[in-house]
């Protein structure tokens, strides 16, 4: 069996994955008490009107025949109208997914970045300063609630010492750059408006690290201890015996197999990454799909909250496929087993 | 069934014992050496026992459940109240001792709710590999596992109407998964091993394999997990709490006090900073302690 | 060797990292102090991490938080921030006054038939719409033909009150009444006057309203069709509506009025705060705690605008569930609530409440009595009735709505006098949208909920049937499930009453009935309270307040004086 079967049969399970997740949220919102249509439109809207939006969604039809009409629109890319934004929730979508894709973007690359490079340095100065230094901060990135991060954030960074802002994506009288992808700093820099961009990236440092907070310091605790291990291997040392430099030894022969570990996890740290952007959006008013998601989950907007969890599952089971494809990349013995055999 | 024997299979189960004995005596040992792992066990003794004996350590035990004296309202730490007062009076650090309670219940409840079936489905998966039984359990665990667990619960909770109750339910689907995903790989690579074949081709059945020979295999990783797992159920638990899905008032929970204290920074930074310091300590006990104790187990396998 | 070397160059790459990101994002505010000078974007200085020039130079800014969403349509916004947006971007035939009553606005005049059936309107001549149509009396039947078929929005104020309205030419337009109605041209200030060709032109073929397929409703939901003094610019639908002064609005408009307004939709305590501080924002939203507008109050510059919204915070007790359908028990319960305290604690700045109704509306009844706080009374009432002795068997259950986080003070004050006498109360928070669906039926109906009810016109007639006729039991305004036939007949009888002088007479009347049934207490008149840019802000409405949730906020009366920042202190 080769690569491509592999990813082949990876996509293929992916597909009953997320069938199997459309089954569930479907049956968590649809099957749920209480009238989603009367508590958007409020109390003293008249029951015709709350029954015609009943019978628009088809919400009075029997589950399965919901369900079938639901996941058949659903793959055409239309996920119905949202009871919160009375539009179609691909369109909230369409909207609201590039904030969030920034925020996680920015976050996903500051926590592998800081999480290799501070587990590297602590590895190689282990048990200095330095390596106590890190290995504490990693602890506390791991145990505090991202939450907890966000609002610290906004009191210090935002509220005592006005360092950053804390709210949006863009300053109030800043000209928001024409939506290319929909990224303030990416489109602010394809048009070269400079200010844009130092505008947006100002807003987002401080939700973009409280996110990567617990990514970044699982990231450094496992990057620090396959480091470890690897660099007390017969190879390195013997490497090391043979006098080439360090960091050419550091790069070349400890670093990579060490990555296999802090790779493999990229996964998981990024599903922590969009779990806690449910909060950390919410606290910093960043418009984007998680704050739309919270919303419409308190609010039982079931169209939205389905497309969000779709949207989610999606994007989670592509990172993991991704991430599969790296470390077998990475790791010879992985390969070599995909080539082997056929489970 | 000699007499002899039966002397031979005392003197063997003492000698088990006498074993058993000084490896806890060594695992003690080497456990003590940690001074992390040391710490994060007075954590979770501390915070445990307070929760537990809230009602005698508690300086007003009273001001957990519904209390109000708007003479004392919003006091910043200090005097009287160690830690300050809520905006109708109530002592947080009283609060804060009683919110431990009510986070190390719902994080027992969760895990003793979780941790079995998760269990039981992937030892049975692992042991079964590669056939039916195994692709459905794991196609099964990965729909759950294809979704932020936060995410999932937060709308499962606002499904069922926010409550403690529905907030553990919640939860501890969200849960299960993750043991199963453990032992299931812990399992399958087990069931190659000599002993669990031996057992197979004496005719063992298939419960006394699973229970007996691969389960007791597996038990340190899970009780490693089980107590790492404590402090991350109190941090969804209290996320929960956070947008207003968990615990409800007056019960006091440390997500809703941090909550509800933010609507009152920065400038009574107590109802805030306190609570949070209490979830980063109480999780961070968990976390030096299942450390150690996975050093600790890991070293006695090898 | 080894150790040491590479541990420099670890420290020199993880210290250039720190400060790149550090330069990248921290370094800019030294940008931004000189960015006065800087007009390369030509909109001056952004200013969100506080350089004190926050209003860009040349432009009134006119900036106000709000609770969200907002629904800009006119047929089916209603709340708070929908109020204010529909107020600026349309206009309506007539406006509310502060004495309770009505000025012409788009209409010019009207006349009332002799049988009080047929009101007929003759518009104001050259009202454009933001497109520069002129409005005619055909975009008023329209306008109301819509709001009636889509059914959201302030429609249940016509319903069953007007019957059709008819075209009589293109300047006059006539509304024909199912029955006579007193406070007619109270609720004819809800009825936002659309731009039908505009909407008829953006309607889309594919939707539920027959021929007129969306009624233009995904149009309108993002887009304004209106004649007001402000139009939309932009509306992001989860978070900011911009709106820029029409410059052909027939109305009046004070002459510094803002040349934006702003709707932003967040009411988190640090953003505002933060905001007001650097001059950011100039009005907040009223979901600030007491302890929040304190802190703000404490920026020079900045004040606390309070004024009564006609609206009251009820303690609403289910009068046919027991052991509430004891009027001993109601009694009891309103004797628990500490009213001082109330007012002056937990909702600073409110006032007593005296009966069922607010004082700031016309048609209150000043001779009833205020409620009072004695545990000793509330054991007497207990005593008296019939549930005495089995208080243990009946479980008080008390709603309050997690929206309003100072509503849990009152719950848990209640709670802790209740154990006092006896009582047991179990307060459960319930989120907003489901104590609405628990309003449905008696069964799911809590004993006890608190919950503000805000008249949609001022008049005590609006609040009276709002609360007590049998019509709304079982919605969120009703949790007493009255449904008493007597009361019915005084609340229609009352509104019915053309006559001013004689339909505030009959209000005066209902409202002692409601007190001598006692299904309710009312915990006191409320009053909103935003903290505001008193040094460069002149907002007169609060001199009259109209008692009309989102009159207060009418951007074109409230004034902006940019210039001023600089002296407003630090």
């Amino acid at each position: 069996m080769g690569m491509r079967s592999f990813i082949l049969q990876r996509l293929i399970q992916s597909v009953v994955v997320l069938l199997g997740l459309s089954l569930l949220i479907f049956v968590l919102v649809r099957v749920a008490p209480g009238d989603p249509v009367r508590a958007a439109l409020g109390p003293r809207v008249p029951q015709d009107v709350v029954d015609r939006m009943r019978a628009e969604m088809m919400l009075d039809e029997p589950y399965h025949i919901q369900y079938i009409h639901w996941i058949t629109r659903t793959l055409q890319g239309d996920f119905g109208n949202s009871l919160m934004t009375r539009r179609p929730v691909a369109e909230d979508i369409k909207q609201f997914l590039p904030a969030t894709m920034e925020l996680a973007l920015f976050a996903g690359v500051f926590m592998a970045a800081f999480g290799i490079l501070l587990g590297a340095a602590s590895a190689y100065r282990r048990n200095s300063w330095l390596d106590n230094a890190i290995r504490v901060l990693a602890y506390t990135g791991v145990v505090t609630p991202a939450f907890v991060f966000a609002v610290l954030f906004l009191l210090l960074f935002g509220y005592y010492w006005h360092v950053f802002p804390t709210a949006g994506r863009l300053a109030q009288d800043m000209v928001a750059p024409p939506t290319i992808t929909g990224m303030v700093t990416v489109d602010s820099l394809l048009t070269g408006n400079w200010r844009a961009f130092v505008d947006g990236l100002k807003h987002l440092v401080l939700p973009a690290v409280a996110l990567s907070m617990a990514g970044l310091s699982q990231q450094a605790r496992i990057t620090r201890a396959s480091l470890v291990d690897n660099l007390q291997k017969d190879f390195v040392l013997a490497h090391r015996t043979y006098g080439l430099s360090d960091r050419s030894i550091m790069l070349k022969y400890a670093l990579k197999p060490s990555l296999i570990p802090t790779v493999s996890i990229l996964g998981l740290d990024f599903a922590a990454l969009l779990s806690n952007a449910f909060l950390v959006e919410l606290i910093f008013n960043w418009p984007g799909l998680s704050r739309y998601g919270v919303n419409a989950i308190l609010q039982k907007d079931v169209n939205a909250v389905a497309a969000v969890v779709m949207v989610l599952g999606v994007t989670f089971v592509t990172v993991n496929i991704l991430v599969d494809i790296v470390v077998a990349w990475l790791d010879p013995r992985i390969r070599m087993r995909i080539a082997n055999q056929g489970g | 069934m000699s007499s002899s024997e039966t002397a031979a299979a005392h003197d063997a189960r003492a000698l088990w014992w006498a074993m058993k004995r000084d490896n806890w005596r060594r695992m003690w040992y080497r456990f003590t050496r940690n001074p992390l792992s040391v710490v994060g066990l007075v954590i979770v003794l501390v915070t445990g026992l307070a929760a537990i004996f809230a009602d005698y350590i508690a300086p007003y035990p009273e001001h957990a459940g519904a209390f109000v004296d708007f003479g004392n309202a919003m006091k910043p730490p200090g005097g009287q109240y160690l830690l300050g007062t809520d905006p109708v009076g109530r002592d947080v650090l009283s609060r804060i001792i009683y919110g431990y309670r009510f986070s190390f219940g719902m994080a027992i409840v969760v895990i003793a709710l979780a941790a079995p079936p998760g269990v039981i489905l992937g030892l049975v998966a692992g042991y079964y590999r590669g056939t039916r039984i195994d692709s459905i359990i794991m196609r099964i665990t990965d729909i759950f596992l294809a979704v932020p667990p936060l995410v999932l619960a937060m709308a499962i909770t606002a499904v069922l109407t926010a409550n403690v109750f529905n907030a553990m339910i919640a939860v501890t689907l969200m849960w299960w998964p993750w043991y199963t995903r453990l032992v299931y790989g812990l399992a399958s690579s087990l069931r190659n091993e000599f002993y669990v074949q031996a057992a197979e081709v004496m005719g063992a059945s298939k419960f006394h394999i699973l229970f007996r020979e691969i389960l007791p295999n597996c038990i340190s990783s899970i009780l490693t997990k089980m107590t790492l797992d404590m402090g991350f159920v109190i941090i969804i638990g209290s996320s929960l709490s956070f947008v207003g899905l968990g615990a409800q008032p007056p019960t006091p929970d440390l997500g809703t006090m941090v909550a509800d204290g933010a609507k009152y920074m920065p400038d009574q930074w107590w109802l805030t900073t306190f609570p949070a310091l209490a979830i980063v300590t109480v999780v961070l006990g968990f976390n030096l302690l299942g450390d150690g104790l996975r050093d600790v187990l890991t070293v006695e396998e090898q | 060797m080894f150790a040491r070397r590479s541990n420099r160059h670890w420290l020199v790459l993880v210290l250039a990292l720190t400060l790149l990101v550090v330069a990248a994002c921290g370094g800019a505010p030294s940008n931004q102090g000189s960015g006065g000078q800087d007009q390369q974007a030509g909109t001056g200085s952004s200013g969100q991490a506080g350089d004190g020039t926050s209003q860009p130079a040349g432009r009134r800014v006119l900036r106000m938080t709000h609770s969200w969403p907002n629904q800009i349509d006119p047929a089916r916004g209603s709340d708070m921030a929908s109020s204010v947006s529909l107020i600026n971007l349309y206009s309506s035939l007539v406006y509310p006054t502060p004495e309770g009553n009505v000025e012409p606005y788009a209409a010019e005049s009207w006349t009332v038939s002799d049988d009080n059936l047929t009101y007929t309107f003759q518009l104001r001549q050259g009202i454009k719409f933001h497109d520069g149509r002129e409005m005619t009396a055909e975009d008023v039947k329209f306008s109301f033909d819509r709001l009636m078929a889509i059914g959201e929005g302030f429609a249940y104020l016509f319903r069953g009150v007007v019957r059709e309205v008819t075209v009589d030419d293109t300047y006059t337009v006539s509304f024909h009444l199912e029955q006579p109605f007193g406070p007619f041209l109270n609720i004819l200030t809800r009825l936002y006057i659309v731009n039908s060709e505009l909407v008829k032109e953006n309607i889309k073929p594919d939707g539920p309203y027959g021929e007129m397929g969306d009624y233009g409703t995904e149009f309108l939901n993002v887009n304004d069709a209106g004649s007001g003094a402000y139009m939309v610019r932009s509306f992001d639908i989860s978070s900011e509506l911009v709106m820029e002064r029409f410059p052909d609005f027939f109305g009046e408009v004070a002459p510094n009025a803002p040349d934006e307004v702003r709707i932003i939709g967040t009411t988190e305590a640090a953003t505002v705060r933060t905001w007001m501080s650097n001059r950011e924002l100039e009005i907040s939203d009223t979901w600030q705690t007491a302890e929040a507008l304190a802190s703000l109050d404490n920026i020079p510059g900045i004040d606390i605008a309070s004024y009564l919204d006609g609206g009251q915070l009820y303690l609403m007790m289910h009068t046919q569930k027991p052991p509430l359908d004891d009027i001993h028990v109601r009694r009891a319960i309103a004797y628990l609530i500490d009213y001082d305290a109330l007012v002056q604690q937990i909702f600073p700045g409110t006032e007593k409440a005296r009966g069922p109704v607010s004082r700031s509306l016309v048609g209150w009844n000043p001779s009833l009595p205020e409620l009072e706080f004695s545990l000793d009374k509330a054991r007497e009432e207990l005593a008296q009735s019939r549930y005495a002795g089995q208080w243990d068997q009946y479980p008080i259950e008390y709603a309050w709505t997690a929206e309003v986080p100072a509503l849990e003070k009152v719950a848990l004050m209640l709670q802790a006098n209740a154990q006092q006498v006896g009582l047991t109360i179990d307060i459960v928070q319930t989120p907003w949208l489901q104590l609405i669906e628990r309003a449905g039926s008696k069964e799911s109906t809590p004993h006890l909920a608190s919950i503000f009810v805000t008249p949609s016109y001022g008049e005590a007639g609006s609040q009276l049937r709002a609360r007590f006729h049998s019509s709304t039991a079982g919605t969120w305004e009703q949790l007493e499930w009255l449904e008493n036939a007597e009361l019915d007949a005084m609340i229609e009888d009352a509104l019915a009453t053309v006559d001013f002088v004689e339909r505030m007479a009959k209000y005066a009347e209902v409202q002692a009935r409601v007190v001598e049934l006692f299904p309710t207490a009312a915990l006191y008149d409320n009053v909103n309270r935003h903290a505001y840019q008193a040094c460069y802000v002149e907002w007169p409405q609060l001199q009259a307040p109209i008692p009309v949730l989102g009159y207060m906020q009418d951007a074109r009366f409230i004034e902006v004086f940019p210039e001023r920042v600089a002296s407003c202190g630090n």
